[in-house]
């Protein structure tokens, strides 16, 4: 993988709080130059739709620069959010970091 | 039988984790995971509606209430605010109109999900002056996966509970 390509990993509950500080890492990564970024959702137990609303705002940046944003590792509470939000048509979705990382 | 338990919290984003925390505690094993993870997700967003719009002018210190009333064939969620009156039908009926998806109000995304995961919801306000936001799901025989989600029809009644 080259630098271009980052991994982030999330914890514990993606809500708003959680939410604004990955746009932040996300802004930042943008701004360096990365154009390929995963979110490692392994160790999201919860999210709520302020988290989900920075995940689509995160979204819209990375593809307005041309590039990609992914998701892996959701739960099926993460999942239930996306399926009735229809983002999860928006999102690629890995089943697992190797799963990204085999892709890329 | 009805078994319930509540909990106060402030008007706090931060008590979400608590909220959280509170109800698998009670209720992990006595749901099954898709009515455990629906009924969280409910309470989560009543819970950060209230904080951000009912509250938005109230101190820190005013009280959200939550109740969790599990009854034999349906579990019912109460969150209750002091805030103003909020006119529940018609910010339901914008939300629905607009694109879910795009609305950039993270809010107006909350009531949208609880008005997709709830089976019934209703909203009242009390001679006290407190708001309830009342939702209820029932249990069922889970669709069997590849089926049609929409299908309602296998009442199953009781999930084993002690």
């Amino acid at each position: 993988m080259d630098s271009s390509v980052q991994i982030i990993q999330v914890s514990g509950i993606l809500d708003g709080m959680n939410g604004g500080q990955l746009r932040r890492t996300i802004d930042e990564m943008l701004k360096a130059g990365t154009r390929v970024i995963l979110i490692d959702c392994t160790a999201v137990e919860f999210m709520d739709s302020s988290g989900l609303g920075a995940l689509v705002m995160a979204l819209k940046q990375t593809k307005l620069l041309g590039g990609q944003l992914s998701l892996c590792g959701i739960n099926d509470q993460v999942k239930m959010l996306l399926d009735l939000t229809n983002m999860s048509k928006v999102f690629k979705i890995f089943p697992s970091c190797e799963a990204f990382k085999q892709s890329v | 039988m009805t078994q319930s338990y509540r909990l106060q919290v402030n008007t706090n984003l931060e008590e979400l984790a608590q909220i959280l925390d509170w109800f698998n505690s009670h209720y992990q094993e006595k749901l099954t995971r898709s009515v455990l993870i629906k009924s969280q997700t409910i309470l989560a967003e009543a819970f950060t509606n209230a904080v951000r719009h009912a509250h938005r002018d109230k101190r820190t210190e005013t009280p959200i209430e939550i109740v969790v009333y599990l009854h034999p064939d349906q579990i019912e969620l109460q969150v209750w605010d002091f805030g103003p009156e909020f006119d529940w039908e018609q910010q339901l009926k914008q939300v629905q109109e607009a694109d879910p998806v795009n609305a950039e109000a993270s809010g107006g995304r909350g009531i949208y999900l609880i008005a997709r995961l709830a089976d019934r919801f209703r909203y009242y306000r009390t001679p006290d002056e407190r708001n309830c936001l009342q939702m209820i799901n029932d249990f069922r025989t889970e669709p069997v996966s590849g089926q049609e989600s929409g299908i309602r029809s296998q009442e199953s009644g009781v999930r084993s509970q002690h």
